[in-house]
């Protein structure tokens, strides 16, 4: 809202620059966003109007503000009317249809106009404010809408047909509208209409036949109040909005309806030689009563924590135009001025009180007792589960929630839903809402590459959002990473986010972990790609390298690999038992053996054989050491090592012990996989 | 007799010489040194010693013993020194090349935030980006059909879901799982179909706190906001509290902090603009329509709530001027927190 500082004058006696008139605005909740000096109207304010303040889109409004904050009296404009002998109510009918929509409908009649340019004071502050002065009647109608926050039309009288009709536009009924767009209407569109048609699309703008000529001489001035969530729609749906339909959504003052028709035909009659009928056309469905709210003195202290004096609690909210009731020790009882829709409980007025008598006054008043906070394990854990992938070589990226959902990559893996739509999307690349991480992942990194980046490990912990079994809306934490650091020339980063996630779990305690390397989803390259799960049937994820029509769609330069486990799932398996575990007394032996195997042999059977033909004292799974082929291991052979662990629970073995029980072990090893014993 | 030393001396030396591992050496003093050594029995033949020459014979030899020892003990320094210099090494190459990650600046931000309310003793909570029309607006009493939602517009996605304008949801819910006292931080993502430009993004993320119990009052938030300021931007840093509008407090303040990144060599602050004035979050006393539809009762019990954001934050503290690069995920400007 611009308003010229010479304007506020007019209302408010006051002494004060520009900038100290700015200060004491935002200290009462206006905040002023910028001075400018305006070439025309001088010094204008930019005040940043919050939502429930209607009146403050009124220079009125923002008058009896100043007026309150620096303790002056607030003056109204002169509204005395001069009015002729002729009758406004025998020129002219009005019949409201849809009172519903239209509570209060006014109209007054000025004859014997003569249009001409509004004066220059006017006019400076029409500019100033940032409207554009056209011509009296017309700039009346927009001063008299800027000073009472009352939107106004004016219509030549002689244009209208019989009468003017307040009623719901037929369905598909047709106007044009005074910018000349033609309008196409429903029932649900409130219309000013004479007994030919359409002549306003009410509270938004007026239409092109009745406007006002330059020959017009007798002008029907409209002040009217309309229910503002159909005006809001109608401007909405017909992409109109106006400082008109702007005001009106934000409800108008059912009082201040005749009190601008009031000003507004004195301005015109005064500065085109018209005059005003007699009478105030009035179509008024409700009476207003002021609605009448109370406040307690003591509940006032107690919520600010300040102790405010009881006379000037009634002195704050009677100079902002309450008027007061009654009164006793402990409360006051207030009537609400019409302008003033949003003060309706003890609360707002409390907030009225304090903001006048000035919230630089509110003490900083500590009243919380001290507590610890609680525990929320989720958010502490996916902390941990950040810092952990740090420490594995891993920055945290953060990418968008939307997703293409044409896009490439079918990643989504923990519904078969597919992506979820979004209705109203910004622009067709973000569709849908990303059913798993992976692919905003590849775009990172695809944006990284192109920036010359040598190696990206990224991860993110993030939501994924999904459709569930029965179709509800679903979300779920989930972890994902994208790695191209390739640990194994040949093979790629598979091995890379395998181990990363296989760190993860082994930190984390969690020993139940299974693999499956059933399912080849598109998306992952053939046979690199491995579901997880904890125990017999809790999914855990997924570990693959991406196929190469995603390296393709992504443009990438190598294809990386890929993981996405849930962060719940992980959370629920992390081991929490911190009783100590015994420490072995007696030392551990380790001993190791290769074996030359057939190349196709996968190191899970040597694993489970190994389990099974594992012999006397030996002490947990057998670990992976090393593979290795070439020469001088046969063409189509591979050479795999392991280790074993041997510990008694009662004495140290001996060489001999172990070399027994390994040799009988290594030996059954060889013989249930068919393979030698290399440097046996 | 001489001699006999002289040459006892000098085969000592050149065995000495050949006496290349710290076994060697050893052996080396066995053979000469001990009690059963050479030396000592070069001793005894001063028995085949003219007596006048005995005190010279007996001065050669001690000679000669010192200078073995010492001998001995240069050697065995020197292969102290060789054991550990085996293989020659370039210390000034760097080392194994590993890498440390690091946390995305809103997250950074965000924990730094988080615990300061933490040691306040609130508790995180957090909630679900999917809402739905009640948690976000209607319970939060922002009505339908209303200007004051125009500040929200939010992304829908069918079955009258829609994407949370702002983490508020979240304390509704906290306060329909719970009965007061309520003392949480909320962060959590956002969304809002804002066109997208330096300063704006249809994805963000927020931080509320919100505090609920008997006496709570408009001081107690102007306090505790306070010492938050201090908390995350030192103990100088000023506040100020001016009046606002939000649909769920009443009253409604927003909180300015004297900036804390003016450069103070005169030159104008990109941050404030030379106003020494950022503003910060957004507060107020929480509505009583909002304990209405919790089911807290607002005659017993009053709160407190704020509200920030935080990629805000982050350009301010950091010069960051774009918003986008947040969601970039460029490792050339991840790299830098």
């Amino acid at each position: 809202m611009h308003v010229p500082v010479e304007w506020l004058r007019d209302y408010v006696d006051f002494d004060l620059e520009a900038e100290d008139v700015a200060k004491e605005l935002t200290a009462i909740g206006l905040a002023v966003e910028s001075i400018e000096d305006h070439h025309l109207a001088g010094p204008v304010l930019e005040i940043d109007v919050t939502a429930n303040r209607s009146d403050c889109y009124g220079v009125l409004g923002l008058a009896r503000e100043l007026a309150a904050a620096i303790g002056k009296e607030f003056k109204m404009p002169d509204l005395a009317l001069e009015e002729s002998s002729s009758k406004a109510g025998d020129l002219f009918t009005i019949e409201v249809v849809d009172a519903d929509l239209c509570p209060r409908y006014t109209a007054r009649i000025v004859e014997g106009v003569t249009d001409c340019p509004s004066p220059e004071w006017m006019q400076k502050r029409l500019e100033g404010a940032g409207l554009r002065p056209i011509s009296a009647i017309v700039d009346v109608t927009n001063y008299v809408m800027l000073e009472f926050c009352q939107p106004l039309h004016a219509f030549d009288l002689e244009l209208l047909k019989d009468k003017i009709i307040v009623r719901r536009a037929a369905d598909k009924e047709k106007m044009t509208l005074l910018d000349e767009t033609k309008l196409e209407m429903n029932r649900d569109n409130l219309v000013i209409a004479d007994a030919s048609g359409p002549v306003a699309l009410a509270g938004v703008m007026g239409g092109l036949e009745s406007e006002i000529r330059p020959s017009t001489s007798t002008v029907l001035i409209e002040s009217a109040q309309f229910e503002r969530v159909n005006v809001r729609r109608t401007a909405r749906r017909n992409g109109k909005s106006t400082d008109s339909s702007f005001r009106f959504e934000r409800g108008v003052d059912p009082i201040g309806v005749e009190l601008a028709s009031r000003r507004a035909a004195g301005l015109i009659a005064s500065i085109t030689g018209g005059k005003v009928a007699a009478g105030l056309i009035d179509v008024w469905a409700t009476e207003w009563n002021a609605p009448q709210v109370s406040m307690r003195f003591a509940r006032c202290d107690k919520l600010l924590g300040l102790v405010i004096d009881p006379d000037e609690s009634v002195k704050i909210l009677t100079g902002l135009g309450l008027e007061l009731v009654e009164r006793d020790g402990e409360k006051a009882t207030f009537a609400v001025p019409p302008w003033r829709e949003d003060l309706t409980r003890e609360v707002d007025l409390i907030e009225e009180v304090v903001r006048i008598h000035g919230y630089h006054k509110v003490p900083e008043a500590l009243t919380l007792k001290i507590a610890a906070a609680g525990r929320n394990p989720l958010y502490e854990f996916k902390r941990d589960c950040r810092k952990m992938m740090n420490s594995l070589g891993y920055d945290e990226a953060m990418t968008d929630s939307f997703v293409d959902a044409r896009g490439a990559g079918k990643f989504g893996f923990w519904s078969g839903g597919g992506p979820l739509n979004v209705d109203n999307p910004l622009s067709s690349f973000h569709n849908a809402l990303r059913d798993s991480l992976i692919p905003n992942l590849l775009a990172a990194k695809k944006n990284n590459q192109d920036a010359g980046a040598d190696s990206v490990s990224l991860f993110e912990a993030a939501n994924v959002y999904l459709r569930d079994a029965a179709g509800e809306l679903d979300e779920r934490p989930v972890l994902a990473m994208v790695d191209d650091r390739s640990f194994f020339t040949s093979k790629g980063s598979f091995f890379t986010v395998k181990g990363s996630v296989e760190a993860l779990c082994d930190r984390l305690g969690i020993s139940d972990v299974r693999y499956f390397y059933e399912e080849n989803p598109r998306d992952f390259a053939h046979g690199r790609f491995l579901q997880l799960q904890i125990g017999e049937d809790t999914v855990l994820g997924c570990i693959g390298e991406v196929s190469k029509d995603i390296v393709a769609a992504y443009d990438l330069k190598a294809a990386p690999a890929v993981a996405e486990i849930a962060l719940d799932v992980l959370l629920s398996a992390r081991k929490t038992d911190t009783a100590l575990q015994k420490i072995p007394r007696f030392p551990a032996v380790k001993r190791d053996v290769a074996l030359i195997v057939d190349g196709q042999t996968k190191w899970s059977v040597i694993k489970m054989l190994a389990k099974e033909k594992r012999g006397k004292y030996a002490v947990d799974d057998v670990k992976f050491v090393s593979v290795f082929e070439g020469e001088p291991i046969p063409a189509g052979k591979k050479s795999v090592a392991l280790s074993v662990l041997y510990r008694a629970d009662d004495r140290t073995l001996t060489d001999d012990e172990v070399n027994t029980v390994h040799d009988e072990f290594t030996a059954k090893l060889a013989g249930a996989l068919s393979a030698d014993i290399r440097g046996a | 007799m001489v001699d006999s030393l002289e040459s006892l001396r000098v085969q000592a030396l050149e065995d000495l010489d050949t006496a290349s591992t710290p076994h060697e050496l050893e052996e080396w003093r066995v053979k000469y040194l001990s009690r059963k050594g050479e030396v000592r029995k070069a001793s005894a033949l001063v028995k085949t010693v003219a007596s006048e020459e005995r005190p010279a014979f007996g001065k050669s030899l001690n000679e000669l013993k010192n200078q073995l020892i010492e001998s001995h003990k240069l050697a065995e320094e020197r292969l102290t020194e060789a054991e550990f210099s085996e293989e020659l090494i370039d210390i000034t190459m760097p080392g194994l090349e590993r890498r440390v990650g690091r946390v995305h600046p809103v997250t950074q931000v965000t924990e730094e935030i988080v615990s300061v309310f933490h040691s306040l003793g609130f508790t995180v909570a957090e909630g679900p980006e999917m809402e739905d029309e009640y948690h976000n607006f209607d319970a939060l009493n922002v009505p339908p059909e209303h200007p004051s939602r125009d500040d929200y517009d939010t992304f829908y996605v069918g079955k009258g879901r829609l994407l949370r304008s702002h983490t508020s949801p979240a304390q509704i819910r906290t306060m329909e799982r719970q009965k007061p006292p309520v003392r949480v931080v909320v962060p959590g993502r956002c969304f809002r179909p804002d066109a997208v430009d330096a300063t704006h993004y249809y994805c963000f993320h927020q931080i509320e706190g919100l505090a609920v119990d008997q006496g709570v009052t408009f001081g107690d938030l102007r306090a505790t906001l306070t010492v938050f300021a201090h908390g995350l931007f030192g103990s100088d840093t000023k506040t100020r509290f001016r009046p606002s509008f939000f649909p769920f407090t009443e009253p409604s303040a927003e909180l300015d902090i004297s900036c804390p990144f003016c450069p103070g060599d005169g030159s104008r602050c990109p941050v404030c603009k030379g106003a020494g004035w950022i503003e910060l979050l957004g507060c107020g006393m929480v509505d009583p329509n909002v304990f209405e539809a919790v089911g807290y009762d607002p005659e017993k019990y009053t709160g407190w709530a704020f509200g920030m954001g935080i990629e805000r934050i982050c350009m301010m503290r950091y010069g960051i001027n774009d918003i986008r690069l947040f969601y970039g995920n460029d490792l050339r400007f991840l790299e830098q927190f």
